[in-house]
This record gives structure tokens, C-alpha cells and sequence, in this order.
């Protein structure tokens, strides 16, 4: 593995340590995201997947180590410097996590109205603009209690891209998805990240996903706690360690 | 400086973009639309995207503003940068449905709600048929529910409300007490503020102050319990085992309500007269044997019955109201706040209702 890990690059972490109290989840972890990139974090059910993501989306501190996103230490910046860092990341939780109360429309335009200086009328337009990315136009006043699934969490990716981020998170994009639906998701990740340079991130342990759409991935370990290997998911296939070739080839 | 500035040449309009076309930025520029209906000559729009710095999708609506404004004439796009155009296809192909919006009819409206009423008025008797299905179904001993439950809701609704309903009734007691013996003193009358307070607690102020309590004590957690859990699909889980929720969730609480109203309103009534014994006795100098002959020579044991049964009456109503507006909760989580806030309205609004029908009926059967 010959990566050069850079602190410039979209994400870089070096020997974070994480965990609940005095439980800890996963040790010693270090890897790199580059800019533009397909990055898939993998790992069997209670590996840490889902509380890496929260350290890497400002959500939870770790005991120990750093993040840095875009090139700012986030765990050790100002509030000021933190709150610009997660303007420019966006989330698409597992569930969309909508505001229920909201329709998708008003839930697009939140993050707009609220970060920056465009008029109502503006704000909506560029919403409905997001929501036919995701196609979603005729859905713009609908409520997240009355649409499917699926159409729940493109609204979500709607919402995650209302203010243009340079960083996309995905956790579990394709859990309680059937097939084609959550390879038509697959297809909008790789058409956004093409046509708008956007570094995604995707929590995943879906193979399709990983084999489809993934550059770049880390496989974490529950057992050892750590992250076992770096590498493009077809190298881990082929020449990873045993546990990973295990994991990606169904053995 | 403007962000985009105009230039005529001949009969095509350039549109220059200048600087940061951010989101998060501040853009100054004159409205295409108005632009292009000024100048009537312009045939063919084109951009111009040399001195762009930046650009997000703030651009995005932006050039989307001109292509609507430039309907009809032609477009050139080949000055803008070739991703932004890719955004744009992106969203085109995103555009498949027709938006459908419909005008509000006034009379519609009228009618719709309407409806709604009825619906709801249908509801309400529905909930009570399948109430009373259950109560059968108990009998007859196929219903699913378990005493544990309701030994819990007799703890929850009955035990645990004892401070609060002491406190509230020790203090009703002791106003009308107040109340009473400023007026009765003017006549020489104070000993009959034993009569009034009596009266007045065990007739209409026990019921009512503990049904008000339970109202916004126990029917909001039952709406409140009941509608999360119809938020989560719980409820949906009872039904698809073939279990009922209204057995399961709702008679539970409502036997709970059912056995403790009663007992509380008795408690209520007792507390309320020790605070008129309060007022009197220890403030106003009355003798406690005088109060408290006086007392009972006011006190009939009809008068309490009648407090009784308007008691029961209100555990029953607050009960099935909190259930009611918990089970028709709405799936988002707001709903579940506005059916705690029915629950509470509607049931004190129930209670003085049922109240005043008491009153007349307790009056036409002169007890």
C-alpha cells in the first residue's frame, strides 16, 4: 500500500481512536481521502462503520487523534472554523432523517434560507432545482410521512446537496432499497460526483455498491479493532488480506 | 462591481459573468428578464465565462433565470463552463413528472371541511364501538389484555397523582373557605362555610379538579404514549398479530382511569374539606367539633354518590379521549404533540360540558 496521506486532501485521519466511554470501538486508525473520490468505508455488522462516519461528520469527538477535513484539524478548531467546515460537508443519513414536519420542498430550502443571503423565491427555485437532480420534481410538496423509501432518501441527498458541498456522506445508501432502486442511486452518486467534482464517502456493505461505484475503500475490522487494509475494492478482492477476500467474495 | 453585466452587439445579447457566482456570496446584477424587455432587438442570447472565478449552484439558477427570460429566442450556450451545463442536463433529466397544483375553490373548501367533520364525529363513535367490542370480548375472555397492565396504569394513574391532587385540592378547599367566610361572617353566618365547602367539594369541586389534573396529567400520556407508538408502526405491529390495539393499549389504561377516578374524587373531597378546616378552624377561630357536626349534617350521601358518578364519568371521558387522539395520531412527529394537545383541550372541554348536563339531570331527579 503505497498511499501518500496528505492533511490537503478531502479527509485525512491519523491514529484516531474512538469509542463510548471505556469501551473502545476501533484504535489506530489512519487513512486518507483524496479529492473527487469514491471513498467506501466497509466492514462487517458492529465494526465501527457507522460511529466513524459520526467523528467524520462532527457529531462525536474522539478519545484520541485528529481529523482533518478540507485541511482544518476539525476536533481542534475554533467553533467558528468547525461550523464553515460543516457547511461544505453534506449527510444523507440512513433513513433520509427529513424533517417530518417539513415538506420536501421546505426541507431543501432550510439549509439555504439559513446560510445564505438568496431571496425566498430563489431559495425555492434552487430547492426545486436539487429535488429534479434527484428526480423529485411534482414531489416538492409532498410530506416525508407520504413518499417511499427510496424517494426519501434522494429527497435526503436533495437536502445533503442543498449548499453544494465539496464533501458528500452516505450512510448505508442502499439499506431497505430493492436492487435496481439502489442502483439507480449508485448511478446519481457517480453522475454527481462526475459533473460536480464532489468527494463522496459511502458507509456500506452492500457488495454491488462497493464493487460499482468504489475507488478507493477501507475495510474495518471488529475483531482486531482496527482497519485491516487500504486499498481499491477489486485489489481487496484479489489480493487483500484473508478476513477482506472473505468478505468481498462471500467466502 | 455587478456579477453579470450586459453588452449588446448587433441583435445578440452577451451576458458576462464576473467574479464569485457562490452561494454563500452576494450577487449584484440586473434581472435578465427586465434586461431583455428593454432591448426588443436581441435575437440570440450568448455567456461569456471569462472572468468567472468561482461557481456553484448559485450560477446554476442564475442561467436557468436567463434561459426562462430568453424563451422563444436562441440560446448560446458554448461560453459556459461544460460542467455547469452537465448540472443542467442532470436536472432536465430529473424533470419527468408534471407538477400538479389546483386552484382552491372557496366552496370546496367549505365542503371538504365539512366532510372532515362528519368523518371525524364518525370516528369518535367508531372508537366507541370498538371499544365497547373489546369490553365483550373481555367478558367473553378472548380480549388480549393482562391486569399487570392495568395494576400499572392504577399505580401510574391513581397512586402516583396522589401529591398533586392533594395540593390541589387541599388549596380549593381553602379558597372557598376564604371566600365563604367573608361573605357568611357579614351575617353572623361563619359556621355554615362548613356547609359550603362541604357542598361545593363533594358535589362538583372533587370531581372537577381531579379531572382536570387527570386531563393534563394522564390524558396527554396516554395520547402522547400511544401516538409515538403509532409513529414508530407499533401499533401496526399489534394489528398485523391479529392483536387489537384498542384491547391491548387502550382498555388497560381505561380500567386503570375507570378504578382510580372514583377513589381519587373521594380523596379529593376529604382533603379539600380538611382545608376547609384549615381556614376555619385554625385562622378563623371556628371550634373543630362545631365544623365538623356541621359538616356532616350538610353532607348527604347522595351528594357524594353524585360526585362519584360525575368522577367516573370523567375518568372514562378523559381516558378515551387521550386513547382516541393517540391511536388517530398522524405519522410525523409533530402530530404527536398537537393529538397531547387535543387530548387535554378536548377533555377539559368534555368535562365541563358533562358537568352542566349533570347539573340539569341531578336537578330534574332533585338529588
Amino acid at each position: 500500500m503505497t498511499l501518500i496521506n496528505d492533511r490537503t486532501d478531502a479527509i485525512y485521519v491519523e491514529s484516531l481512536t474512538m469509542g463510548y466511554g471505556d469501551t473502545v470501538v476501533l484504535k489506530d486508525v489512519a487513512f486518507s481521502v483524496k479529492r473527487g473520490s469514491i471513498f467506501i468505508v466497509m466492514g462487517g455488522s458492529g465494526c465501527g462503520k457507522s460511529t466513524l462516519l459520526k467523528h467524520l461528520i462532527g457529531l462525536k469527538e474522539p478519545l484520541a487523534g485528529s481529523v482533518f477535513l478540507s485541511g482544518v484539524d476539525y476536533w481542534n478548531a475554533d467553533e467558528a472554523t468547525q461550523l464553515s467546515v460543516l457547511r461544505k460537508q453534506g449527510v444523507l443519513f440512513q433513513g433520509g432523517a427529513l424533517w417530518s414536519t417539513l415538506t420536501l420542498l421546505e426541507n431543501v430550502a432550510l439549509p439555504l434560507k439559513e446560510f445564505t443571503t438568496l431571496s425566498q423565491a430563489d431559495c425555492n427555485a434552487l430547492a426545486r432545482l436539487k429535488l429534479a437532480l434527484v428526480g423529485l420534481v411534482g414531489f416538492e410538496d409532498a410530506y416525508p410521512a407520504n413518499i417511499s423509501g427510496g424517494m426519501k432518501k434522494r429527497a435526503g441527498l436533495a437536502r445533503a446537496m442543498a449548499l453544494d458541498p465539496d464533501i458528500l456522506f452516505f450512510d448505508e445508501p442502499s439499506a431497505g432499497l430493492d436492487p435496481v432502486t439502489s442502483r439507480n442511486l449508485d448511478d446519481l452518486i457517480l453522475k454527481i460526483r462526475d459533473s460536480l467534482g464532489t468527494t463522496v464517502v459511502i458507509v456500506t456493505h452492500e457488495l454491488s455498491s462497493i464493487f460499482n461505484i468504489g475507488e478507493d475503500a477501507i475495510f474495518l475490522d471488529s475483531q482486531t479493532k482496527t482497519l485491516l487494509a487500504q486499498a481499491s475494492p477489486k485489489t481487496l478482492a484479489q489480493s487483500g488480506p484473508q478476513s477482506v477476500r472473505a468478505f468481498l467474495t462471500r467466502i | 462591481m455587478e456579477s453579470a453585466h450586459y453588452t449588446i452587439d448587433g441583435e445578440v445579447l452577451r451576458v458576462g459573468l464576473r467574479g464569485a457566482w457562490v452561494l454563500q456570496g452576494q450577487q449584484v446584477y440586473e434581472s435578465p428578464a427586465a434586461v431583455l424587455k428593454e432591448r426588443s432587438g436581441v435575437e440570440r442570447v450568448a455567456f461569456d465565462a471569462s472572468a468567472l472565478q468561482q461557481w456553484d449552484s448559485r450560477l446554476v439558477l442564475f442561467v436557468l433565470e436567463v434561459f426562462q427570460a430568453a424563451r422563444g429566442k436562441q440560446i448560446d450556450t458554448r461560453g459556459l463552463p461544460r460542467q455547469l451545463l452537465e448540472w443542467i442536463a442532470l436536472t432536465e433529466a430529473g424533470e419527468r413528472f408534471q407538477a400538479k397544483t389546483g386552484p382552491v375553490n372557496f366552496f370546496a373548501h367549505v365542503g371538504e371541511r365539512a366532510g372532515d367533520l362528519w368523518l371525524s364525529l364518525a370516528g369518535y363513535f367508531r372508537f366507541l364501538g370498538e371499544v365497547v367490542m373489546a369490553l365483550v370480548n373481555s367478558v367473553r375472555g378472548r380480549a388480549h389484555w393482562h391486569w399487570d397492565d392495568v395494576l400499572h396504569f392504577v399505580q401510574n394513574t391513581g397512586i402516583e397523582a396522589l401529591p398533586i391532587v392533594s395540593l390541589i385540592s387541599f388549596l380549593v378547599g381553602l379558597i372557598l373557605a376564604f371566600v365563604g367566610l367573608v361573605q357568611l361572617s357579614q351575617f353572623g353566618a361563619s359556621l355554615f362555610v362548613a356547609n359550603l365547602v362541604g357542598l361545593a367539594m363533594v358535589r362538583e369541586m372533587g370531581a372537577m379538579m381531579t379531572g382536570v389534573i387527570m386531563a393534563g396529567r394522564t390524558g396527554a400520556a396516554f395520547a402522547a404514549a400511544i401516538g409515538s407508538m403509532n409513529v414508530s408502526e407499533e401499533t401496526d405491529a399489534f394489528k398485523v398479530m391479529a392483536i387489537s390495539p384498542v384491547e391491548f393499549l387502550v382498555i388497560p389504561r381505561l380500567l386503570g382511569l375507570f378504578l382510580m377516578m372514583p377513589l381519587l374524587c373521594l380523596y379529593a373531597d376529604f382533603v379539600g374539606i380538611l382545608g376547609g378546616i384549615f381556614v376555619a378552624v385554625t385562622l378563623k377561630g371556628l371550634s373543630l367539633v362545631e365544623y365538623l357536626n356541621q359538616t356532616r349534617g350538610a353532607i348527604a350521601l347522595n351528594d357524594i354518590f353524585t360526585g362519584l358518578i360525575k368522577g367516573t364519568t370523567f375518568g372514562f371521558i378523559i381516558g378515551f379521549l387521550g386513547c382516541y387522539t393517540g391511536l388517530r395520531c398522524e405519522r410525523n412527529s409533530a402530530a404527536v404533540g398537537s393529538s397531547t394537545t387535543k387530548a387535554v383541550v378536548y377533555s377539559i372541554t368534555a368535562l365541563i360540558v358533562a358537568d352542566a348536563i349533570f347539573a340539569v339531570l341531578f336537578n330534574a331527579l332533585k338529588v
